[in-house]
């Protein structure tokens, strides 16, 4: 092998080298897009309409304890969760609520979409019991759930001030932000 | 002797396509370390310690793999653990479908997307590449010592068949979740 094959050889090597790379970045990119945007619907219209009442406003505890009525805590804001333990996306945003500042715990009511939660998930429920936490299998359709993690923010009478779909613990701080929490009169900044 | 016997030269570039294969899938997956954790947890099927401590390990191993097949190519043992690896994860990926465990791969980052049969079809396709190049070294073949120039051409050109290989899976993905229901 000469010199000069040797050269074309390695170039050709370089060339195809980028060019696969740049393919290679532009599908992963689309992917990745693909992966983040629902195709057929946005996530804000997902869900049921900002200013309409919530089809029930009083919950039952998976552990069966003391029903939670809207507001969950003072005469406020309170924020409704929808997730999943069996959706990957969820559980990174499920380990993440433990460290949620109390104020916004306290107001958060964690609805799981899967079945036998207490049997299925105990070790993972116990990081989370200083949240309401409700098997909300049965809520899905009535509170038109299409995509998790998704919150709907409503005041005290069960009226959605807001709703989103969530991808961090980092949104809900963002949303929850917008709301004056240490005064319960006021909701919308 | 050098040797630049095509069946010797496939074989090694086999090793040098699953060697990348293994770095990038254990690079991203490190990168995506609590998705992948998430992931683990959501198939319920292992303690959360468990599936926490499988998640760190599994990317770990396959990185000191893929590393170990570009510093001594074509070994047996090598292939044989690579086939092995590829033959777990899609038995696991089969059991996820038949389960209709509908979750994320994350088999190499957030692209990844869902378990379907597509993904299925990419590690079959991993597994036979695998068990062809570990039959080769059984036999003898990819032990013949070629021109270091010819290793460092091989060895690029691994990395370039698992860069098409990998868009060329995210297109198939791509056009599965825009044609296909399922």
């Amino acid at each position: 092998m000469n010199a000069v094959t040797l050269v074309v050889q390695f170039v050709l090597l370089a060339i195809s080298g980028l060019l696969a790379l740049l393919l290679f970045i532009m599908m992963r990119q689309i992917g990745i897009l693909r992966h983040r945007i629902p195709p057929d619907q946005k996530l804000s219209d997902m869900g049921l309409a900002v200013g309409t009442q919530l089809p029930a406003i009083e919950f039952t505890p998976y552990d069966n304890a003391t029903k939670a009525t809207i507001p969950l805590a003072g005469d406020g804001v309170s924020f409704l969760l929808f997730s999943a333990f069996s959706c990957s996306k969820c559980q990174t945003l499920l380990e993440q609520l433990p460290g949620l500042p109390q104020v916004y715990s306290d107001r958060l009511g964690l609805m799981l979409l899967d079945t036998d939660i207490s049997e299925r998930y105990a070790a993972q429920l116990l990081t989370l019991k200083r949240f309401l936490v409700v098997e909300a299998f049965d809520l899905a359709t009535p509170f038109k759930i299409q995509h998790t993690p998704f919150m709907y923010v409503v005041d005290q009478k069960g009226m959605i001030l807001e709703k989103a779909g969530i991808f961090t613990a980092d949104d809900i701080l963002e949303i929850t932000a917008r709301y004056k929490l240490e005064r319960s009169a006021e909701y919308a900044t | 002797l050098l040797t630049n016997q095509p069946q010797n030269m496939l074989v090694i570039w086999i090793n040098y396509f699953l060697a990348w294969l293994f770095v990038v899938s254990g690079s991203l997956k490190l990168r995506n370390l609590a998705e992948f954790r998430g992931q683990l947890k959501s198939f319920n099927f292992m303690h959360p310690d468990l599936a926490r401590l499988t998640a760190f390990l599994v990317p770990c191993v396959e990185l000191c793999l893929g590393l170990l097949m570009i510093v001594l190519p074509a070994r047996f043992i090598q292939l044989a653990l690579a086939a092995v690896i590829l033959l777990v994860f899609t038995i696991f990926i089969a059991w996820a479908l038949k389960k209709r465990k509908n979750t994320s791969c994350f088999c190499f980052g957030e692209a990844d997307g869902e378990i379907s049969r597509v993904t299925l079809i990419r590690n079959a396709v991993l597994l036979s590449m695998s068990t062809a190049a570990c039959s080769g070294s059984l036999i003898g073949v990819g032990k013949s010592p070629v021109a270091i120039t010819t290793t460092v051409l091989l060895l690029g050109y691994g990395a370039i068949g698992v860069l098409l290989f990998l868009a060329g899976f995210q297109l198939a993905d791509l056009y599965r979740k825009e044609f296909s229901p399922t």
